[in-house]
């Protein structure tokens, strides 16, 4: 945060009442302060970030739970904000899409995976509920590497690449209709879609691997 | 995450945003409702024989804290009985989420417990009954591998919550207006609102 003389000027108030206020917040867990000044507190802690890390890495299908786990919350977002999204919101995530559409020309998965990243965000952000918002973004912030390494994955296959977009597609459609079940439908068959993807490439990978080595071995 | 003493086992920060925000209850019941549903038919579908167990010996607890009219041993078995049934769904993401969530609300940091069991006189029976019910129409379905089933009734016992906790607020609403007109009647002279004068002494009425 800015320092004390600059942010009673910007609020314009006392700064005894601004001291007061971030004494406040500190007693809440909202900010630490330091030595170097006051830092707006990480929403999640620390033991909640490794405890999800060690989760991941520990156990091998967690990446098809986390997916499990967001078909649904996704379907729930959708659904939100096609029932109670903003003009505004809609025009984020209008905006979102034609990133999407962008990066797709483009064709750099690199790009493509983080305009998709976005565009899931802007749907969080739209449903109005900060339960999801918060767990959703808490999530895909501790878990970033690994989801951006999923989807840079997707988004090298050819084929892929095309019904990805065509499915994210049909997301923005039905919000911008404001149609809830349709944007329901789109955004759980989507995440399903893309579980199973993900796990038909893994399993592809693997059997790959394994030619090789028994190729290797046969030299 | 696992519970120590000093530290309670979720994001404190999390904890006191959505403390700061009343209105967040009605968000986590809706996120709950939606994963409530897809967990009730998980576990109806992937439950082991150890899960089965598992569920029968919570919902057990859950129904001797009831008879015995134990009521905090209720809250605290109506948590064990509803994290039963995310372990039972064999995905680990949703447990650790759903785990943490209701180890806030174990601690009432979206709404006070109190309010979906202790309603106003008569009602309060009813009210512990009904959830009652609802456990046991949940507890059924998922026994009976019937995923259908099991996410109709958990739809139904979280509806039946946010519908109970609206109309708490809404009570408490009315009587916050209920005390307003009682001042204003008792002090005419208190202005809008009826509040005494800021001096804190009545006006002395002319004799």
């Amino acid at each position: 945060m800015p320092p004390e003389r600059e942010l009673a000027q910007q609020l314009d108030v006392s700064r005894p009442s601004l001291r007061q206020a971030i004494s406040l917040l500190e007693s809440r867990a909202l900010v630490v302060i330091r030595k170097g000044g006051t830092f707006i507190a990480p929403i999640l802690d620390d033991t909640f970030a490794a405890y999800l890390l060690k989760l991941m890495r520990d156990d091998p299908e967690s990446t098809n739970d986390y997916l499990e786990f967001r078909s649904g919350i996704d379907g729930m977002a959708a659904f939100l904000a096609a029932s109670r999204s903003s003009d505004i919101d809609r025009q984020m995530i209008a905006e979102a899409f034609q990133a999407m559409e962008r990066a797709h020309l483009r064709a750099v998965p690199d790009e493509e995976a983080e305009a998709d990243t976005r565009f899931h965000q802007s749907l969080y952000d739209a449903g109005h509920n900060v339960v999801m918002l918060q767990i959703m973004c808490g999530l895909s912030g501790v878990l970033r590497h690994d989801v951006h390494s999923n989807r840079t994955k997707l988004y090298t296959r050819k084929g892929l690449r095309e019904i990805l977009l065509e499915q994210h597609r049909a997301i923005h459609d039905a919000i911008m209709t404001q149609d809830g079940p349709a944007a329901r439908d789109a955004a759980q068959s989507h995440v399903s879609f893309t579980r199973a993807a993900l796990t038909e490439i893994d399993r592809t990978d693997a059997r790959l691997e394994m030619a090789l080595r028994r190729f290797a071995e046969a030299e | 995450m696992p519970e120590t003493a000093d530290k309670p086992p979720y994001p404190e920060t999390l904890a006191a945003l959505f403390q700061a925000h009343p209105e967040s209850a009605f968000d986590y019941l809706e996120f709950r409702l939606t994963i409530a549903r897809m967990a009730a038919r998980l576990a109806a579908e992937r439950a082991t024989e150890e899960d089965r167990a598992a569920m029968t010996r919570a919902f057990q607890a859950l129904c001797k804290a009831h008879e015995t009219h134990a009521g905090d041993a209720e809250n605290q078995t109506d948590a064990e009985f509803h994290l039963s049934i995310y372990k039972a769904c064999h995905n680990a993401v949703m447990a650790f989420i759903m785990g943490t969530l209701i180890s806030m609300q174990r601690r009432n940091v979206f709404y006070d417990r109190k309010r979906l069991y202790h309603q106003e006189g008569a009602r309060q029976e009813g009210a512990r009954e009904i959830l009652m019910q609802q456990h046991r129409a949940l507890y059924d379905a998922i026994m009976a591998r019937d995923g259908a089933a099991a996410s109709e009734a958990a739809e139904t016992h979280i509806r039946y919550a946010n519908a109970t906790l609206r109309e708490s607020v809404e009570t408490q609403r009315r009587l916050q207006v209920s005390i307003r007109r009682r001042r204003r009647a008792d002090n005419p002279d208190g202005g809008p609102f009826g509040d005494p004068p800021a001096s804190g002494r009545r006006p002395r009425k002319k004799p």
